[in-house]
């Protein structure tokens, strides 16, 4: 440090002898020509003075913004992530207190002391710092943010060493990037982990409870992949819900693929960086009112879920909305049901459905559950499979061949009452066409409209 | 000859002149007033319990302290440390000679490369860096130290701060030169930790780190003759005596080392160095799959150590149950008639060398510090009650 301090008096000294030389010359070119030299200044104020006043400024903000009667900052944290591990985006908050406390929060999983996904305040201290540039330094242990910074295995701390002593490669000591009234921007002075502090809208249990039920919304388990749309150009997500995914050019064998971080909001979610398709960037999605998709901040990149694959490959059994059925469709399914009473006195139709039946041998396609027992307490399912394609965004073809592949249940039926395999049939090809389809929800359907547009029968699952 | 500059008119600062030496607005006031107090004023020494970036070593992946923690192990600095030198060497030796920054890290310090752990490091007899604060166990009324957790902090704390500080008494007033001379050839400076501790004593160190360059083993002799705990000198020189043998007069030395150290219920049955077990180690060849023996002897509390370090499958056979130090060193070891033996005949002349160096160069007295650094420990509970007072931001 004291060699660095004496290289860098050293060099201003070099400076200022230059500039008197400078000088010196300079007014002898004055005297000599009679001609006015000045030098315009570029700053009313030294570097360094620069610096301190920045730094009091950005302090005063996150001091302000701090105050009892607002809801202080969040803080949209990346790790920078190793060869190993990388990692989603977090959520924090934080107060700044002018004395030099600072009081940050998150419910994020790597929280300590059985902290892991619940709600958990922790104070330490901060400083701004004048070193190459602004430098926010959180300079005490903090259980909120400290833990991306500490080198443990960050899935067995604490305690566990990770193998290359790496931990998430967070950083604590940030250096600004950019500072504006709402919005001040940080890099990681050590991993170039970024992060982002805006004003918290709201209280900050609040946000997170509003984060997580759009999250919720937004994302399973069950349908976690989306399409990019910009345009006639599309991409894909894969895997949204872990605020970790991949960015590709197709689902199945992505091409360029990318692995992308996100924190989630109130209204969607938010890339670590920013993102382009087709020359169109893209960083912030918000989902729009009426809940079909997420658009970007200029609205011209659109996320949707891939809802039309998920309604064409679902294994859930969504029952055909009867009341729509056309008289031939009511007959045949009529005459569906004398044969199942056929088979067994106990046994009548319940519902046709779409989806994989449960019996041995099961399919995918159109199911047809049966009450087995007088008092209808009791179902089985008998499957016939239909082959249901997307074809493109939003259109479905549906079509159950003629020798189309049966289930056991199905065979036990027919093995008793061989006419009631054509009878399925016959209702299954007033479904064969091609379809529009709404889903009642564009980003985990439990049903919808199909159209027909194309051969077919229009129908509504449930 | 005009003027060619004219200085700059410094109507202001970038310091901030309006706050004294503490700043009695921060969060941290009452902490700092303590440390300005009792580390500022009287031995103009920083206690760094704030993380400094550029001050620290890019090396590693390293975390701020823990605050609370930063202020116990400051008291134990000052208890432990500085007024156990002031004592014995003066009042103005801390002054004179102490560290002039404490940097605290709260991680681990893990080096990738050679997978080993740094505890802490002194830097141009200026500054000690301690690492892994943050795994100190905290101290409350209702969850005291144990003697288990007197080990833990013995180990990691009191015994780092012991080898910075002699790290900076070596800088500044260099160490005989014969030290280097009694075990010159089994330096290991890059694979020092792949030795197990039977090697180690065996070739005359006290600890792996000590093998690794010379000014390191000067240090981990004077850190480990002051701080060790009893359990951890009686399996050094067990180790140190068992392969190789002894010298002619070693025997004598090594009763007055022990002497010298303290070691506690020396005579107890129960203590580890009255009860272990001595095995004969083998290590399977891989070509003939057969055990061929090794030709060293491993006591049974460091069987586990062997395996861990050895790249062969090791098998072990009982040779001897041991109910006597005594018994072990007065019958079993063997004097070395060919005086090839380091071992303990090594350690003994590093010891020997280095208080003699602490006593000629600084006027301290090692065994004596030793005895006031255990007394100390000993009554840490009851100073900590008594005398430390952990503060909250405010």
């Amino acid at each position: 440090m004291a060699s660095n301090q004496l290289k860098k008096e050293m060099t201003m000294m070099t400076y200022k002898n230059i500039f008197r030389t400078m000088t010196l010359a300079c007014a002898v070119v004055a005297l000599s020509t009679s001609c006015k030299f000045e030098q315009d200044d570029l700053f009313e104020e030294s570097a360094s003075l620069r610096l301190t006043h920045q730094n009091e400024n950005i302090k005063s903000r996150l001091v302000a913004e701090s105050d009892a009667s607002k809801n202080g900052w969040l803080i949209q944290y990346f790790v920078a992530g190793t060869d190993d591990y990388q990692f989603e985006g977090f959520n924090l908050f934080g107060r700044f207190y002018d004395n030099g406390k600072v009081t940050l929060a998150s419910d994020h999983r790597y929280l300590r002391d059985g902290n892991a996904n619940k709600y958990t305040e922790h104070t330490s201290t901060y400083d701004m710092l004048s070193e190459e540039g602004t430098v926010l330094s959180f300079n005490t242990w903090n259980d909120i943010l400290t833990v991306f910074v500490d080198p443990v295995d960050p899935t067995k701390a604490p305690g566990s060493l990770i193998s290359n002593g790496e931990g998430m490669y967070g950083d604590h000591n940030l250096v600004l990037k950019k500072f504006s009234e709402n919005e001040i921007l940080f890099y990681g002075e050590r991993h170039t982990a970024i992060t982002r502090m805006i004003p918290c809208d709201r209280p900050w249990q609040q946000y997170i409870a509003d984060t997580k039920a759009l999250k919720n919304r937004i994302s399973s388990t069950s349908l976690n992949n989306y399409y990019v749309i910009c345009g006639s150009d599309t991409m894909y997500f894969v895997g949204l819900s872990k605020g970790l995914y991949v960015y590709s050019e197709r689902i199945v064998d992505p091409l360029n693929k990318k692995s992308l971080s996100c924190v989630f909001t109130p209204r969607g979610f938010r890339n670590e960086n920013p993102e382009t398709i087709k020359g169109v960037s893209f960083q912030e999605f918000s989902i729009d009112n009426d809940t079909t998709a997420l658009y970007s901040e200029d609205g011209k990149v659109k996320v949707v879920a891939c809802w039309d694959n998920y309604m064409a490959n679902h294994a859930a059994i969504w029952e055909l909305d009867s009341t729509l059925f056309t008289a031939s469709q009511k007959a045949i399914a009529s005459e569906i049901n004398t044969m199942l009473k056929s088979f067994n006195t106990g046994w009548s139709l319940k519902s046709i459905g779409i989806g994989k039946s449960t019996g041995g041998n099961s399919v995918n396609g159109l199911v047809f559950t049966c009450y087995t027992n007088t008092a209808k307490t009791k179902t089985n399912t008998l499957g016939i499979e239909s082959v249901i394609k997307r074809i493109a965004y939003g259109k479905l073809g549906i079509n159950t061949a003629a020798d189309a592949t049966t289930d056991k249940n199905m065979n036990t039926v027919v093995a008793k009452v061989p006419e009631f395999v054509n009878k399925v049939k016959e209702f299954a090809v007033t479904l064969n066409g091609v379809y529009d389809v709404t889903p009642n929800d564009y980003f985990l359907p439990t049903g919808g409209t199909f159209t027909a547009t194309n051969g077919g029968t229009t129908f509504k699952l449930n | 000859m005009v003027s060619c500059s004219e200085d700059d008119d410094f109507t202001e600062s970038i310091f901030n002149t309006t706050k004294g030496a503490v700043d009695k607005d921060a969060s941290t006031a009452p902490f700092d007033q303590w440390l300005y107090d009792n580390f500022v004023v009287p031995y103009n020494t920083e206690i760094q319990y704030k993380f400094n970036f550029p001050a620290s070593s890019l090396e590693y992946q390293l975390t701020p302290a823990d605050y609370k923690k930063s202020q116990l192990l400051s008291h134990f600095i000052k208890y432990l440390f500085y007024d156990v030198y002031n004592k014995y060497g003066g009042d103005d030796f801390m002054k004179k000679y102490g560290p002039r920054i404490f940097h605290y890290i709260g991680s681990v310090a893990y080096a990738p490369t050679t997978g080993t752990e740094t505890l802490g490091y002194a830097s141009a007899g200026v500054k000690i860096t301690l690492i892994n604060v943050n795994n100190m166990k905290f101290w409350t009324p209702t969850n005291e130290y144990t003697n288990a957790d007197m080990e833990a902090l013995n180990k990691d704390q009191f015994h780092v701060m012991h080898h910075e500080f002699s790290h900076i008494l070596h800088q500044t007033k260099t160490y005989p030169v014969t030290f280097g001379q009694i075990t010159p050839d089994t330096y290991e400076p890059r694979g020092w930790q792949d030795r197990d501790s039977i090697l180690t004593h065996q070739l005359g160190y006290l600890t792996h780190y000590g093998s690794s360059a010379i000014y390191e083993d000067f240090v981990e002799t004077l850190s480990c003759t002051i701080t060790d705990t009893d359990y951890r000198w009686m399996s050094t020189i067990i180790e140190a005596c068992l392969n190789g043998g002894v010298k002619d007069g070693d025997k004598e030395q090594v009763y007055a080392l022990i002497d010298s150290l303290g070691i506690r219920k020396f005579d107890d049955p129960n203590m580890m160095w009255n009860n272990f077990t001595i095995y004969k180690e083998s290590a399977l060849n891989s070509e003939t799959k057969k055990y061929e023996e090794t030709g060293r002897y491993v006591p049974d509390f460091h069987l586990t150590e062997a395996r861990s370090k050895s790249e062969s499958t090791l098998k072990f056979d009982q040779v001897k149950k041991i109910t006597s130090f005594k018994d072990f060193l007065d019958n079993w070891v063997e004097i070395d008639r060919e005086n090839k033996a380091a071992g303990i005949n090594a350690i003994l002349k590093k010891i020997s060398i280095a208080q003699k160096w602490h006593e000629e160069k600084w006027g301290l007295k090692l065994f004596e510090l030793r005895r006031e650094v255990r007394n100390r420990q000993d009554s840490i509970n009851s100073f900590v009650r008594n005398n430390v007072t952990i503060y909250d931001y405010q």
